[in-house]
């Protein structure tokens, strides 16, 4: 299999672009070169797994090349500058996760929330308050309190990232007080919550299923503005009068000035793709299911609100540079 | 240099090093004390620095009156080497990287002393085509090419 | 034992042995391209997997990674470049012994130990794997910390050269580990500013610098050898004398492999490092080591694939990756629709011995390989070096920036390489700065998170048996020898004063 690289077609495109600017931006001649996904990780992590995956379901909806391309550096800024530095023709798509929304709040990056729109989401895992099973805290309530007499050991990922941010909005909202514990993944956090060494952690579903359903972890709250479709037991924190709603997405966007109707095409064609049995049994595998995928429209507001909402913490917080 | 003092040279070095590190670190961002939680970032970095210095100073002591040893010979091919290296750093971007391994390939051998140069000629071709479809087209992993990038995938 | 069995009959299965063998020997050949590590090789196969069905794929990857360990040392010991960080110790008497002439010899003991010691860690992972997850379970941070302690109390002694000097080593691994933003404040380390370095220096770059391209730089003086003489040596294979030698140390490494494998860290590194530095303890030859002995092959290569099997239970039972190529196979997993997790063992028992049947076969594949190829890859060792060195640094700029995929790892590189040929004209081992390397985050990490665990009172590492054993052991590897010469000591003046009496 040839996968062409893509500065040579920049070239091609552009010449292309000066003899028939009208035609270049017809839909009917798009995409006729392959797709990039820009991912900001390694090979073999999540978010580049989750792209790898749509880029070989999308790649069977289309006529072209689907590929990733691992830009990994600056909590996305890498791939951020990469994709500020591309023509708005569609053919550059870049993975977005709560990390980019960060690093352009802490002004890190070339990019701004309003220079992307979103086409696709591919995963949402809301961030769920999660206590072992044998704790004393039956409900949201007694953790809370427990929080505001005392301290709440809570473990999540890096200082400075969605897990933290969330942890903080909700301690501020619940005027808890919380000393955060940061590991290096959620599986490690799961196994230290499951072994007692902090109360409580921000984790997902996907990380904690089986734990939930033997009654070892026991979810207290979502951190969503609707229950979870797999846990109809667990109230919202929205629910609970805190304005606290964060999620583990991972989705897709192009540089803002994109045609309309290259967009209409890329989102159809990766939903289409998320709609294969292929792509669903991937969600199942990581504990989620169809409701992760939305297309444009949902997608570009769930960035803008946790963009505003995570702001608003960061500026509270005084982690802003 | 004092031959006397057996390695003062890495030894004063590592006291630069650590000396201008050290700096950096009163540079870093400090966190809000809540996050900190015990350590600032910059703690375990200035406690290495210090470490590598306090070694670096008990170093140089063992050294006191010991003649240095003999060290193997550096010629004119290390110091040419090392400059076809370091200008290599700056081609990559440029030439990409099938190209300038090209290039490394043809003048190392031949700094080196080898004589046959239809051999090396072959040899410096054959070698980062090889590569290039070893790694772009069984390995799917995208090299970047510079210059070369309109012609190869 | 009914899982066993039906784990153990993926081995009927002809497509399953087919992509098997398929998958080990693009192992070994991935893992002996300098650079170009297991974890890769696994990443960039895995969309490929999702045609299989989910256990022949999961048992391929397996056998790659296993494979991919073992192929790694077949260029540590030929050219100085380990194509993996579990290479890394295998390089330090192998590569001498390449240089003496006796390449052979040193590929053949590697194949041998590799085996023995990954055969020797998949039987006890068959008999105890679901008691072994439950001990990778109970390791916490304060757990971790001690281990990692543990680790550091072997830099003086794990090369022959001065202590003070394989302390400083130490010290500026520690120091590479702590570029990027910190995880315990979000902070940028010694970034200057390059995006690149956000998320910290990888391993790879650095490991290629100070092998393979610090090794280019010594060999621009070196003198053309005699070639037609060592020709005829270099292909002789191991003798029966040498395994006599070796084989308590491949005993004892493969136990220290299968322990810390199951430890979700860089297992398989700091298993090798281990069991290099416990063979030079223990051996009657300990001030050789470095110069090219034997047993200083056998010790990290038994160690290291008996890490393989073993970080495969803290993978699966934990979903936490025993190293960065299990953390791809994790991957692998998931596209399967495979959640890993304690209750995977409890659900599927089948897949973990269809995992380590799997296994078994590479082990057994690559013996043959690596007997049979040690005879061709040795001659590796007498290509002239005006046309081998330069092909080793072509394939290292494309190894250091495939990781990555990233230019400023391969300037990285070059910068390790003129740091380590320097460190190396003044007596600075490569060991001491690779293993601070490894245990630079897991020391810091692990610290702060034990402090807030235990509310800052350091006292409470006392309240954790794991932790405090570690601690001891430690204290032993440091304090043992003097203790001993000690002792010693006092027993002779006893028998002095006693035959007075």
């Amino acid at each position: 299999m040839r996968l062409p690289m893509k500065h040579g077609y920049i070239i091609a495109s552009v010449t292309t672009a000066i003899l028939s600017v009208s035609a270049s931006t017809l839909a009917a001649d798009f995409p006729s070169e392959p797709i990039e996904i820009a991912v900001h990780t390694s090979p073999g992590g999540g978010t580049d797994t989750t792209a790898r995956m749509v880029a070989l379901t999308t790649k069977e909806q289309l006529d072209s090349n689907v590929f990733v391309q691992n830009r990994k550096g600056g909590g996305g800024s890498v791939a951020m500058s990469y994709l500020s530095e591309q023509s708005a023709d569609g053919y550059t798509v870049m993975a977005v996760t709560p990390t980019h929304l960060f690093t352009m709040m802490r002004g890190n990056a070339p990019l701004s929330i309003d220079d992307i729109q979103g086409v696709a989401r591919a995963t949402d895992d809301p961030i769920i308050v999660m206590v072992r099973g044998d704790s004393d805290y039956q409900t949201l309530d007694q953790l809370v309190e427990a929080g505001q007499q005392g301290t709440i050991k809570w473990g999540g990922t890096q200082v400075g990232g969605v897990d933290h941010i969330a942890a903080m909005s909700f301690a501020d909202a619940a005027d808890m007080t919380v000393s955060y514990v940061p590991f290096d993944s959620g599986a490690e956090f799961a196994a230290a919550l499951s072994r007692g060494d902090i109360d409580a952690a921000g984790l997902n579903i996907s990380e904690t299923r089986d734990q939930i359903d033997a009654g070892e972890f026991r979810p207290l709250a979502v951190m969503a503005d609707e229950r979870m479709g797999a846990l109809p037991d667990v109230p919202t924190l929205a629910e609970n009068g805190m304005d606290v709603s964060f999620s583990t997405v991972r989705g897709y966007v192009v540089l803002k000035d994109t045609p309309s109707d290259r967009l209409k095409i890329l989102e159809e064609a990766m939903l289409d793709g998320m709609a294969s049995d292929r792509y669903q049994e991937y969600l199942q595998g990581i504990g989620l299911d169809e409701s992760s995928i939305a297309g444009a429209e949902t997608w570009d507001q769930q960035l803008h609100r946790m963009y505003e909402a995570g702001e608003k913490t960061m500026t509270e917080l005084d982690l802003m540079q | 240099m004092p031959s006397r003092w057996k390695d003062l040279l890495p030894g004063l070095l590592l006291l630069a090093m650590v000396a201008v590190l050290f700096a950096v670190t009163l540079q870093f961002d400090t966190v809000p004390a809540a996050f900190a939680q015990g350590m600032q970032s910059s703690a375990m970095p200035q406690l290495i620095l210090l470490l590598i210095a306090a070694l670096a100073l008990v170093m140089i002591y063992q050294g006191h009156a010991q003649g240095e040893e003999e060290k193997p010979t550096m010629s004119w091919r290390f110091w040419a080497t090392s400059a076809l290296l370091l200008s290599a750093v700056f081609l990559f971007e440029r030439l990409g990287i099938t190209l300038t391994t090209a290039l490394t390939c043809f003048a190392i051998p031949l700094l080196w002393g080898e004589r046959r140069i239809t051999r090396v000629a072959i040899y410096s071709i054959a070698t980062p085509v090889c590569i290039y479809l070893l790694f772009t087209h069984v390995l799917q992993l995208r090299l970047p090419q510079g210059v070369l990038s309109p012609w190869l995938s | 034992m009914e899982p066993i069995l039906t784990g153990l009959s993926i081995l009927a299965d002809p497509i399953a042995i087919a992509v098997i063998l398929l998958g080990t020997i693009i192992g070994v050949l991935v893992g002996a391209l300098p650079g170009l590590s297991s974890s890769m090789a696994v990443a960039l196969l895995l969309p490929f997997t999702i045609y299989l069905e989910p256990i022949p794929a999961i048992s391929m990857l397996a056998a790659l990674y296993c494979a991919g360990t073992f192929g790694g040392s077949i260029t540590a010991i030929l050219i100085n470049a380990p194509g993996a960080p579990p290479a890394a110790a295998t390089a330090f008497d192998g590569y001498p012994m390449a240089q003496n002439g006796e390449a052979g010899r040193a590929l053949g003991m590697a194949a041998v130990s590799s085996v023995i010691g990954g055969i020797l860690s998949l039987i006890v992972m068959v008999l105890a794997a679901p008691a072994l997850a439950r001990i990778a379970h109970s390791f916490g941070p304060p757990e971790y910390f001690a281990l990692a302690i543990f680790g550091l109390s072997m830099l003086a002694s794990i090369s022959g050269k001065s202590p003070v000097k394989n302390l400083i080593g130490g010290a500026l691994g520690l120091l590479i580990a702590t570029v990027g933003v910190d995880l315990t404040t979000g902070v940028e380390r010694f970034t200057f500013g390059i995006p690149q370095l956000y998320e910290g220096i990888s391993f790879i770059p650095i490991l290629i610098g100070l092998f393979a391209v610090a090794e280019l730089l010594s060999q621009a003086d070196v003198v053309d050898r005699a070639m037609d003489r060592i020709t005829l040596k270099a292909i002789k294979l191991p003798s029966r004398d040498d395994f006599k030698k070796v084989w308590k140390t491949i005993l004892r490494s493969s136990g220290i492999g299968t322990f810390i494998g199951i430890l979700p860290a860089e297992g398989s590194t700091m298993a090798s490092m281990i069991g290099y530095n416990e063979a030079r303890r223990w051996s009657r030859n300990g001030d050789k080591f470095g110069t090219g002995e034997i047993e200083g092959i056998a010790g990290p290569e038994a160690a290291n694939n008996a890490a393989t099997g073993g970080s495969m239970v803290p993978t699966l039972a934990l979903g936490i990756p025993g190293s960065a190529t299990a953390a791809v196979i994790l991957g692998g997993l998931q596209i399967h629709g495979i959640r890993p997790g304690s209750y995977l063992f409890e659900n599927q028992p089948e897949l973990l011995y269809s995992i380590f049947a799997a296994m078994l076969v590479a082990n057994l594949v690559f013996l043959v390989f690596g007997l049979v190829g040690a005879r061709l890859f040795s001659r590796i060792s007498l290509i002239p070096r005006t046309f081998l060195w330069p092909t080793v640094f072509a394939l290292c700029v494309v190894g250091a920036y495939g990781v990555n995929q990233s230019l400023v790892d391969v300037t990285i590189m070059l910068i390790a390489g003129f740091i380590g040929f320097w460190l190396k004209r003044y007596g600075f081992g490569a060991a001491p700065i690779i293993m601070g390397v490894v245990l630079g985050s897991l020391v810091e990490n692990s610290l702060a998170q034990s402090l807030i665990i235990f509310d800052q009172d350091a006292s409470r590492f006392l309240e954790r048996p794991i932790a405090l054993g570690f601690f001891l052991l430690a204290f032993l590897s440091i304090f043992a020898k003097p203790l001993s010469n000690g002792l010693k000591g006092l027993k002779r003046r006893r028998a002095v004063n006693g035959g007075h009496s």
